[in-house]
C-alpha cells in the first residue's frame, strides 16, 4: 500500500481552500438554528398548548428525514417551483442571478433546527423551578427574568451539546454538493477524480475534519469555563 | 395594612385551602403555625401568586386583586409590593451575593446601579455579610445563604416580607443565627408573615400566632394566648406534641 504523499498534499490544499465557504454555511446555520432553536424551545415548553403539538409535529417528522433525501428535495423544488416563480413575475433578477449557497444555507438550516432546538430544550428544562419563583417574588417580568438568570444558566448546560451538534452539522455540509456547493470533503476529493488516489483525499479531508473539531472542542471549553459558576474557587473562606 | 380575604385553593381533587382570611396590620410580625399538609405554604403562597388561588381577594392600600380574574399587571403590582423568603433560599445561581440582592432594585425598580450597589451593599451588612460580596451561592453555606436571601428581601422595602419556613432547611447550629437576623429585621417594624415551626422564636418575636391545620385557621391572636391558653381542641393536641413542657400546663389547666 503505498502513500503518494504529493497527491495528499494537493487534496489538503484542494480541501482547505473550501473551509471559508463550508464554516460559512455551517455557522450561520448553527447561529439561525440557535435563534429559531430558542424560540421555538420556550414555545414547546411553555404554555401554549395547539401550537406546541403543531410544531412538535412537523418536527418529528422532519427529524426522521434523512438529510440526503432532505437536500435533494429542496434542491430540486428549488430548481422547479420557486425558479417557476421567479421566472413568471418580473422582480428585476433571474434565478441565476441568486447564490446558490443560500440554498444551501437553507437546506442546512431545515435539516438542524428540530436538532438544536431539541438541545436547546433540554439546556433550558436544566434550570430549575426556584430561579423562576426567585425572580418573580422579587418583580421581574418574563424577559428580564429570562435574559440575566435563564439564559446564563442554559449556557453551561447547553455548550457541550451545541459543541456536538456543531459537529454534526459540519459532517452534514459534505452533502452539500447535492445543491450545488463545493464543501470541504468534495472540495478535497477534486484532485483525486484525475489521480485516482482516492485514499489520500479521504486522509487529507480527515485531517481539515480533526482540526477544526479540536478548535471547537477547545472553544467549547472555554465557553463553559466561563459561564459556569459552580466550580468557582476565587474568595472561598474555609466556613 | 394587607387583607387576604377567603382564600381557597385546589390541588386536583385535594382542596388544601379551605377559607382562609387573614389581616394584618402594618408593623406585624405574624407567625403561622400548623402540622404539615395544613396548607401554610400554600397560604403563603398564594400571598404573591406563586400559586394561584381559586378564589379569594388580596387587598393591599389602594389594590384590591380578586385571585381568580387576576391580570398580570395587577399580579406583578403585588410582586413589586411584597417579597418572598425561600425555604431553600431560592438565590440567583449565576449571580454573586451583591448581585443577587441588587438584582430587583436594578431591573425590576430602575434604579440606578450606583445607588442599587449602595443599598445592596448596607443589606448585606446588616445580615452580617459584609466580607461575601463577591460570592456566588455555590460558594456560601446554607445560612449565609439564607442571609442573602432575607437581604434581597428586605432591600426592597416592600409593604410585606414572607418568609416560607426560612430555617428549616438549615442545620441546626446555623438556625439560631439566622432567626436572630429575622428578628432584627422585625425590630425595624418590617411587616412580616412568617411560616415556621420555631415555637420559641414565634413567641419572641411575633405579635400574632395564627394556628392552621386542615386548609382553615383553628386559631389565631397573641402569642401568649395561643400558647399558654390555647382555646381549641386541635391546637392544643399540636401544641402537646410540638411543646413537651405545654403538656403540663393543658393537664393542669384541665384539672
Amino acid at each position: 500500500m503505498v502513500f503518494r504523499f504529493q497527491d495528499f498534499l494537493d487534496c489538503l490544499r484542494a480541501g482547505a481552500l473550501r473551509v471559508p465557504d463550508t464554516m460559512y454555511a455551517v455557522l450561520i446555520t448553527l447561529l439561525l438554528g440557535l435563534i429559531f432553536g430558542t424560540l421555538f424551545a420556550l414555545l414547546l415548553n411553555g404554555e401554549v398548548p395547539a401550537v406546541s403539538k403543531v410544531v412538535s409535529a412537523v418536527f418529528t417528522v422532519l427529524r426522521g428525514i434523512p438529510p440526503t433525501l432532505l437536500f435533494i428535495v429542496i434542491r430540486l423544488l428549488y430548481s422547479t417551483v420557486f425558479a417557476g416563480f421567479i421566472a413568471a413575475h418580473d422582480f428585476g433578477f433571474t434565478i441565476r442571478d441568486i447564490d446558490i449557497m443560500y440554498v444551501g444555507i437553507f437546506s442546512m438550516f431545515v435539516f438542524a433546527l428540530p436538532i438544536i432546538t431539541e438541545s436547546v430544550r433540554g439546556a433550558l428544562l436544566s434550570v430549575t423551578r426556584d430561579q423562576y419563583e426567585a425572580g418573580y417574588s422579587i418583580g421581574l417580568s418574563p424577559w428580564p427574568l429570562f435574559r440575566r438568570v435563564i439564559l446564563p444558566q442554559m449556557i453551561p448546560a447547553a455548550v457541550p451539546v451545541l459543541v456536538n451538534n456543531f459537529i454534526i452539522l459540519l459532517k452534514t455540509s459534505a452533502l452539500l454538493f447535492l445543491i450545488g456547493v463545493v464543501d470541504i470533503w468534495n472540495g478535497a476529493l477534486e484532485p483525486a477524480h484525475l489521480t485516482y488516489g482516492y485514499f489520500e483525499a479521504y486522509v487529507a479531508a480527515a485531517v481539515i475534519y480533526y482540526v477544526i473539531f479540536f478548535v471547537a472542542e477547545q472553544l467549547g471549553i472555554v465557553l463553559e469555563k466561563i459561564f459556569r459558576v459552580e466550580k468557582r474557587t476565587a474568595g472561598r473562606k474555609t466556613v | 395594612m394587607i387583607e387576604i380575604k377567603h382564600i381557597k385553593k385546589s390541588f386536583g381533587n385535594h382542596q388544601v385551602l379551605k377559607d382562609v382570611s387573614l389581616r394584618v396590620e402594618t408593623g406585624d410580625v405574624v407567625v403561622i403555625l400548623g402540622p404539615s399538609g395544613s396548607g401554610k405554604t400554600t397560604f403563603l403562597r398564594c400571598i404573591n401568586f406563586l400559586e394561584k388561588a381559586d378564589a379569594g381577594e388580596i387587598i393591599m392600600k389602594d389594590l384590591a386583586v380578586d385571585c381568580k380574574k387576576a391580570r398580570k399587571k395587577e399580579i406583578h403590582e403585588i410582586r413589586m409590593r411584597t417579597s418572598f423568603v425561600f425555604q431553600n433560599y431560592g438565590l440567583f445561581k449565576n449571580m454573586t451575593a451583591l448581585q443577587n440582592v441588587m438584582e430587583g432594585l436594578i431591573t425590576a425598580r430602575n434604579v440606578p446601579k450606583s445607588e442599587a450597589e449602595a443599598k445592596a451593599k448596607e443589606a448585606l451588612d446588616y445580615v452580617g455579610l459584609s466580607d461575601y460580596y463577591d460570592y456566588y451561592p455555590s460558594q456560601l453555606s446554607g445560612g449565609q445563604q439564607q442571609r442573602v436571601g432575607i437581604a434581597r428581601a428586605v432591600v426592597l422595602d416592600p409593604d410585606v416580607v414572607l418568609m416560607d419556613e426560612p430555617t428549616s432547611a438549615l442545620d441546626p447550629e446555623l438556625i439560631q443565627e439566622t432567626l436572630n437576623i429575622i428578628k432584627k429585621v422585625a425590630e425595624r417594624n418590617v411587616t412580616m408573615i412568617i411560616v415556621t415551626h420555631e415555637m420559641s422564636f414565634a413567641r419572641d418575636v411575633a405579635n400574632h400566632v395564627v394556628f392552621m391545620d386542615g386548609g382553615v385557621i383553628v386559631e389565631e391572636g397573641k402569642p401568649d394566648d395561643i400558647f399558654s391558653h390555647p382555646k381549641e381542641e386541635r391546637t392544643k393536641q399540636f401544641l402537646r406534641r410540638i411543646l413537651p413542657e405545654n403538656a403540663f400546663l393543658t393537664y393542669a389547666q384541665d384539672i
